[in-house]
């Protein structure tokens, strides 16, 4: 897959995001707190969302202006695993999974955000492979 | 029918709950995953009420029970166990069927191998745990991050596929109603620093390890070397129970109270 058959991916995300999904990312995943940045790196690619209030505004290719705030970055076979496995906190698990992915951003950040992060991941691959 | 009551252990209130069950066919004593209290066990306490008398009470801190001196909690796996079997002696509880989930699992280790113990049921648990990064263990109660919030999606992802719904439930409210400092000293101290691999051969009572095949945290080829080194149990079983994964008492109380009794009456025949 190119690098822009995957932003249409994270296009389709977008309306999955703010259309069926939007009542429980909102409300369920406390998607309703998450403003700001969330950038997933796909073979050093990143793919950056930005969310006002749960609600996904935009996502494009690139780093975001002011850093990374949080997300994960995987290379195609660690992504390939997850979207099988679907599970982030396995994917995440350091002492869990024999190539996790990493953390962008701080770990506290990621940390309060972790529900938020995961279900966009899970709807990622919702997305990327449904 | 669950009645429960306050005793003072080492100056500590704790808050004990019992089945009433009949004592003379044995006393089992359950302990809870991280972070969590005594209404763990209800549906197993209903399920053997007419069997056995189940009891568990809440660590200090945790549930219904005082914190220790300063707000603080017993942060290591020596504390905590030895407080257990402090627990025991304020109770009157002698040879004890012990059983535990999660960080439970793990205490049972301990207990067979200081304790005089009838029986012990580690579920999801393990004699060495360092499974959790510090990045985890650092923000477990820190100020801007709601352990109740982010952990959720762990406690989710550790839910076996055959629960119901109602069981799913609690379960998710246990971790919403958990807090940070409490589940930093069982998460972060007492189960990320357990390990009593050295002492297993120690145990020579009946063992029954039990683990949900959905349980991503503690796989197959977790548990293999811990049934190895539990060479001298009088009588070992393992079961891998499908459709459960980590919370087993809670996802299943009755599967797992049946697949108990008859461990019980395998082993002691």
């Amino acid at each position: 897959m190119t690098n822009e058959e995957k932003l249409q991916k994270f296009k389709a995300l977008q309306e999955l995001i703010n259309g069926p999904e939007a009542d429980e990312f909102l409300n369920y995943w406390d998607g309703r707190f998450f403003t700001g940045d969330m950038t997933f790196i796909m073979d050093n690619v990143p793919f950056n969302m930005f969310f006002y209030k749960g609600k996904m505004i935009d996502v494009f290719i690139g780093q975001p202006s002011n850093g990374y705030n949080v997300g994960i970055s995987g290379d195609a076979e660690q992504w390939n695993a997850f979207f099988e496995h679907r599970n982030f906190q396995l994917a995440t698990s350091v002492k869990h999974c024999d190539r996790p992915f990493t953390n962008l951003g701080s770990a506290l950040a990621n940390r309060q955000n972790n529900a938020v992060i995961a279900q966009v991941a899970r709807l990622t691959a919702k997305a990327f492979c449904d | 029918m669950i009645t429960s009551r306050y005793v003072s252990v080492n100056g500590v209130t704790i808050f004990v709950e019992t089945n009433n069950g009949p004592r003379e066919e044995g006393v089992m004593c359950c302990f809870g995953s991280a972070g969590r209290e005594t209404r763990q066990f209800h549906g197993m306490m209903d399920a053997l009420e007419d069997k056995l008398e189940v009891i568990a009470f809440d660590m200090p801190g945790h549930g219904k029970s005082w914190p220790l001196e300063g707000l603080k909690c017993l942060d290591t796996p020596t504390s905590y166990c030895e407080f257990i079997i402090d627990v025991f002696k304020e109770l009157n509880i002698e040879n004890p069927i012990c059983i535990g989930c999660a960080l439970g699992g793990n205490v049972c280790f301990y207990l067979a191998q200081h304790y005089p113990v009838r029986a012990i049921v580690s579920m999801a648990g393990t004699d060495y745990s360092p499974f959790v990064s510090q990045a985890v263990i650092d923000n477990l109660d820190h100020p801007y991050a709601s352990v109740q919030h982010t952990h959720i999606d762990f406690t989710d992802s550790l839910i076996g596929s055959n629960v119901s719904k109602e069981n799913r439930d609690f379960i998710l409210w246990g971790v919403m109603t958990e807090i940070g400092r409490v589940k930093r000293a069982d998460y972060g101290g007492v189960y990320n620093g357990f390990d009593v691999r050295e002492d297993m051969k120690k145990i020579t009572c009946p063992a029954l390890v039990i683990r949900g095949a959905d349980d991503w945290s503690e796989s197959e080829e977790m548990h293999k070397p811990v049934l190895e080194r539990l060479s001298n149990s009088s009588h070992l079983e393992y079961q891998v129970l499908p459709g459960i994964s980590h919370y087993n008492p809670q996802e299943d109380p009755e599967l797992i109270s049946n697949v108990i009794l008859k461990f019980l009456k395998d082993a002691e025949a």
